[in-house]
């Protein structure tokens, strides 16, 4: 009986694999270790991170072979519909023409900056430096306090790269380059993926509806008039408020109605929420209201952007990452404007998109990244990830290119988006402390509070204020 | 009285018309979602009440196949169940055999030790598993997902009952011609509950391959996802929304279950309808 | 050299079972009864998983989840969870059972073979599916609601119903898998009882609940634990893919609420501690449950 045998070799197979795996090993005790770049751990390594460690290099070798071998990976959240096509060209180009030996292998992970997160602790529990990483600017100062084990952008520049010593200020205006800087002054990276929440709608419904197309709603109380009119003359829903699990529309709600920050520092160093005010109050009792009356539609992300693409609502508020997806796959006149204000009070919106960060462990994986993240900069690498994208571009450098300039005063979605980021647009609250994470989850369940469960908006707003408060002060 | 035999055909007729409803709103959701893959997107928002594409097209597929390493997920799919499935047959073999022709001590408090753990909460093992799977330097890895599933309680509960359903002496009588028990396993026991093992065989392979929480923590590249989490890929919430493409996802996430299914359906039925649950 | 030979034999003999034993009591060790240990240890501490700083709280967290205003929701979900799953995968297969194996005469093994195939889907698929299938915007369900003038729930962003949504799409999935179990569980039940009672005139109502459910008693135990323990185990992947624990936590319960402390805040010791008390309660209600099934039982 062949079974006979058949059995007895994968009995012998499993218990082989459970050997190995249990005594072949040599991982550290402790799930983590407190390691800081330059001290290699003695841990085994992936596949992909082949690493020949090199003595001290009197002088620069001059043809690519003679630099060591480096792999470093990529990590990036952009999948085929939002940019992944444009990283597989950017990485096959740098592999080919560094010239110092340098591969890039990029990885996509799912659960947008979540996964990156969850990816990276995981990655460095084991002792493994992944490379250059995007990270969301929510989680700017989580990150921070967390995971020590980046090398920020100066200290790369200052130890390995000192022609590069004009980088930052040549390429960043101040406020561009406070997004990567966390609550205790560190530039934890290099801002790259920008992005602005427009206001998307479709001109056909509009004019259907008797609206002018031209002359898009600017506030909030247009917005609900235009959403009444395309629902009594069309039937469709008038507007999707976009509701991921992030508060990328939730904050600058509040900071529109006259909120200037989220929270604030107190003279004994606690931090307290600031966001328990009237105006609060009233921006979310109009929203609620909105949704009530059957005008805003507060449905899952998947389904709102794809009933909106589909022609079956009238405006959309959400990232301006969307408009290279938006302009290729709805078979309708589609444009943005900006986000709408509250009366004649300052529009503020939030910053999307992520920095760049360098988590390499040995000199050489540090060297790579840092020549990977310049290439990833040069003008014309920005501007395909911009046209590839919808994203904007980060840079003054990259901004001021005449392929820029033409894009950014041609394509009508992206120039609103720019304008917005020229003219309102403020940094994406980013929490201190090792709670950040749990206090946007209660920012975002006060939405759902408020706009799915139909709670008294005071209670939720106090609610929240309370969790967070205690998230804040551990 | 003379009524008897039409009351109860209306009777039997009424059951049969109720499970007739029961099977059509069972299977609703499964023909929706194979004539959603056929749809185009546009078509999807406004066709309805109306099932049936308008005319139908392959693009999700087309699209699916193209932008996704849908082959990559199935094999990875496929390994991670074959590697789980030997597994735990042979273990819940030999564990089920020590356990019913064996001379073992405590054999009832073993047993129900190993069965008790059925009832153990995934979120209880769940993160000392994740931090024992990164220690072992496995994390994103098919075998770090397969290792903490090599045995299974349910396999050595019902194994150990086909077993039992074999008179003990028969085994006896072959050990007392010098038969060890390796033999004897193997030549006279497992021929005898073939049906079983062949049946937990097939249940371990779709479950595995259904499976979405650990697989979802430890694997975390593209390339080595399962198809069953690849359909979290239709979720991404910075991407574009897709219902046409993940429908075709999950239809061809549905076809190997299928396929089990009709090839030996009577076996797997078979094995809980003998429940047996009187120990 | 024969008395050597004897304690040789003697010596496999004893080692032989436990050498068959070993692969499981080794995957056990490892990968259950270890980790419920581990489970334990970390409950006490505050880390975040990868940090080096793991910081001793003792009974900390425990106090923590006790005395969060989230807790009593979680209890509420939980046990609403159980409530809706209980009707759909433990009642309502009892009663199809009943009337697959003893209502009806032909065409059984072609409804039971039909009943029975979701089980052997991905709660993954069926998640994907019905988010698309209850959609408001478009959904068929919706439409169905609207043709008859009623407002379209938006399931999976309102309170209550959200619970009833994820609940369906689990229930769906495990329906099949329980009613044969049952469908076994009462085929054998003795034909010779049921005609008897039959000649009594005794109504199908009453053959079901006088005979049928005593005698198996024990199946109906079964379904009952693995209904309430993988029923909640199962929500799992739907609440995960479709709306995280929302809305504002209205989803969540014991279980997926330790993914979200573990791996999306990254506090591992209050995700510990969480599990414990779920696998506290599991012990408790299983254990009542057993007492007074025993009960019945010996009563009838």
């Amino acid at each position: 009986m062949v079974t006979i045998k058949k059995r007895i070799a994968l009995m012998l197979v499993v218990f082989v694999m459970l050997a190995i795996t249990a005594c072949g090993t040599t991982a550290p005790e402790t799930p983590s270790e407190p390691v800081s770049p330059p001290v290699s751990s003695e841990t085994e390594e992936e596949a992909p991170e082949v690493l020949e460690e090199e003595e001290q290099e009197v002088e620069e070798p001059t043809s690519a072979e003679e630099w060591p071998a480096v792999t470093i990976e990529y990590w990036h959240i952009n999948n085929d519909t939002f940019g992944g096509p444009t990283i597989d060209e950017m990485v096959a180009e740098f592999n080919a023409t560094n010239g110092k030996n340098i591969t890039v292998v990029d990885k996509y992970i799912p659960d947008v900056y979540t996964g990156v997160a969850q990816n990276l602790q995981a990655s460095l529990a084991a002792g493994i430096y992944p490379g250059v990483v995007q990270v969301g600017y929510v989680y700017l100062n989580y990150f921070a306090e967390n995971f020590p084990q980046f090398t920020d952008p100066k200290t790369i520049v200052e130890k390995y790269a000192p022609e590069d010593a004009g980088f930052l200020e040549e390429n960043y205006s101040e406020a561009v380059l406070a997004l990567g800087t966390s609550i205790n002054g560190r530039t934890l990276g290099l801002p790259y993926s920008v992005s602005t929440p427009l206001m998307y709608y479709n001109a056909d419904l509009f004019r259907e509806a008797g609206l002018d197309p031209e002359n898009p709603p600017k506030t909030w109380d247009e917005v609900r008039a235009a959403a009444e009119a395309i629902k009594e003359a069309t039937g469709n829903y008038g507007l999707y408020l976009q509701a991921p699990t992030d508060t990328y529309s939730v904050i600058p709600m509040m900071l529109s109605n006259g909120l200037e920050s989220m929270y604030k520092v107190n003279d004994d160093g606690t931090y307290e929420a600031a966001f328990n005010t009237p105006e609060t109050v009233e921006a979310w009792t109009f929203l609620q209201k909105l949704t009530q009356d059957g005008l805003n539609i507060h449905v899952p992300l998947e389904e709102g952007v794809g009933a909106f693409a589909g022609g079956t609502v009238g405006m959309m508020i959400t990232t301006s990452g969307r408009i290279n997806y938006l302009s290729q796959n709805t078979d309708f006149d589609v444009r943005a404007t900006k986000s709408p204000s509250w009366g004649d009070k300052d529009l503020k919106v939030c910053i999307g998109g992520n920095l760049l960060v360098v988590v390499s462990e040995t000199d050489d994986e540090i060297r790579a990244s840092w020549e990977w993240l310049k290439f990833l900069f040069k003008p014309d690498s920005i501007s395909a990830w911009v046209k590839g994208t919808g994203y904007l571009p980060p840079t003054k450098t990259a901004t001021e290119s005449t392929e820029m300039q033409e894009y950014l005063s041609s394509n009508q979605m992206a120039k609103v988006a720019y304008e917005q980021l020229l003219e309102n647009a403020v940094a994406w609250t980013s929490w201190p402390g090792p709670n950040g994470l749990q206090v946007d989850q209660f920012l975002v369940d006060m939405r759902d509070a408020i706009l799915a469960n139909n709670e008294d908006v005071q209670e939720a707003v106090t609610d929240a204020e309370t969790k967070i408060n205690n998230m804040l002060n551990p | 009285m003379q009524t008897n035999p039409s009351k109860k055909k209306n009777k039997e007729f009424f059951w049969h018309v109720l499970l007739l409803a029961l099977v059509v709103i069972t299977f609703y959701p499964l023909l929706f979602m194979f004539f959603a893959s056929l749809k185009t997107n546009n078509e999807l928002f406004r066709s309805g009440l109306n099932i049936f594409p308008t005319s139908p097209t392959f693009q999700n597929f087309l699209l699916v196949f193209t932008k996704q390493p849908v082959l990559q997920f199935i094999g990875n799919s496929l390994v991670i169940a074959l590697i789980v499935t030997f597994a735990k047959l042979i273990t819940s073999i030999l564990t089920s055999y020590a356990l019913v022709f064996m001379n073992v001590k405590y054999k009832e408090a073993i047993f129900y030790i190993f069965t008790i753990t059925m009832f153990v909460p995934f979120s209880v093992i769940m993160i000392p598993n994740y931090l024992t799977i990164n220690k072992f330097l496995l994390m994103d890895s098919l075998l770090g997902v397969a290792l903490p599933q090599l045995a299974d309680a349910m396999g050595i509960f019902r194994i150990r009952q086909a077993m039992r359903q074999i008179p003990k002496s028969l085994v006896e009588a072959a050990r007392i011609d010098k038969v060890n028990h390796f033999t004897a396993m193997v030549r006279i026991v497992i021929p005898l509950v073939r049906s079983s093992i062949v049946a937990m065989g097939i249940i371990f392979f779709i479950n595995s391959w259904n499976e979405f929480i650990w697989p979802m923590l430890i694997l975390k590249s593209r390339e080595k996802s399962t198809i069953t989490i690849a359909l979290q890929y239709f979720l991404n919430s910075e991407g574009g929304s897709a219902w046409g493409s993940s429908m075709a996802l999950a239809t061809i996430a549905t076809l190997v279950p299928l396929f089990l299914y009709l090839i030996s359906q009577r076996q797997i039925i078979s094995t809980f309808l003998q429940s047996g649950l009187k120990e | 050299m024969s008395e050597n030979f004897i304690k040789h034999n003697l010596k496999i003999k004893k080692i032989e079972p436990i050498i068959y034993l070993l692969p499981v009591i080794i995957i056990y060790s490892i990968f259950m009864f270890w980790p419920i240990i581990q489970n334990i240890y970390l409950s006490t501490l505050s880390w975040n998983m990868v940090s080096p700083n793991k910081v001793f709280v003792g009974f900390k967290n425990y106090l923590q989840i006790f005395t969060d205003p989230e807790f009593p929701l979680l209890l509420r979900n939980t046990f609403i969870y159980v409530i809706i799953m209980m009707v759909f995968n433990f009642i309502i297969p009892y009663l199809i059972a009943y009337v697959l194996a003893r209502l009806i005469k032909n065409a059984a093994h072609f409804y039971r073979s039909l009943l029975f195939f979701p089980s052997l889907l991905s709660l993954a698929v069926a998640a994907i599916v019905f988010m698309w299938l209850l959609t408001p915007l478009g959904g068929p369900i919706a439409e169905l609601f609207k043709s008859i003038g009623i407002v379209p729930p938006n399931w999976f962003k309102s309170r209550g119903y959200v619970l009833v949504a994820l609940s369906i799409i689990t229930a769906w999935r495990c329906f099949g898998f329980n009613l044969i179990i049952f469908i076994g569980a009462i085929l054998d039940v003795p034909d010779e009882l049921i005609e008897a009672a039959k000649i009594e005139k005794a109504s199908s109502w009453t053959i079901f609940w006088r005979i049928v459910r005593p005698l198996t008693s024990s199946a109906a135990l079964y379904v009952f634990i693995i209904t309430f323990v993988f029923g909640l185990q199962y929500v799992f992947t739907p609440i995960h893919m479709l709306t995280q624990g929302g809305p504002n936590q209205e989803s969540t319960n014991l279980i997926y609420v330790v993914y979200q402390y573990g791996f999306k805040f990254f506090q591992s010791g209050k995700a510990a501690a969480v599990a414990i008390i779920s696998l506290i309660i599991f012990l408790i209600v299983i254990v009542i449950q057993k007492r007074l099934e025993k009960s019945v039982f010996y009563a009838n």
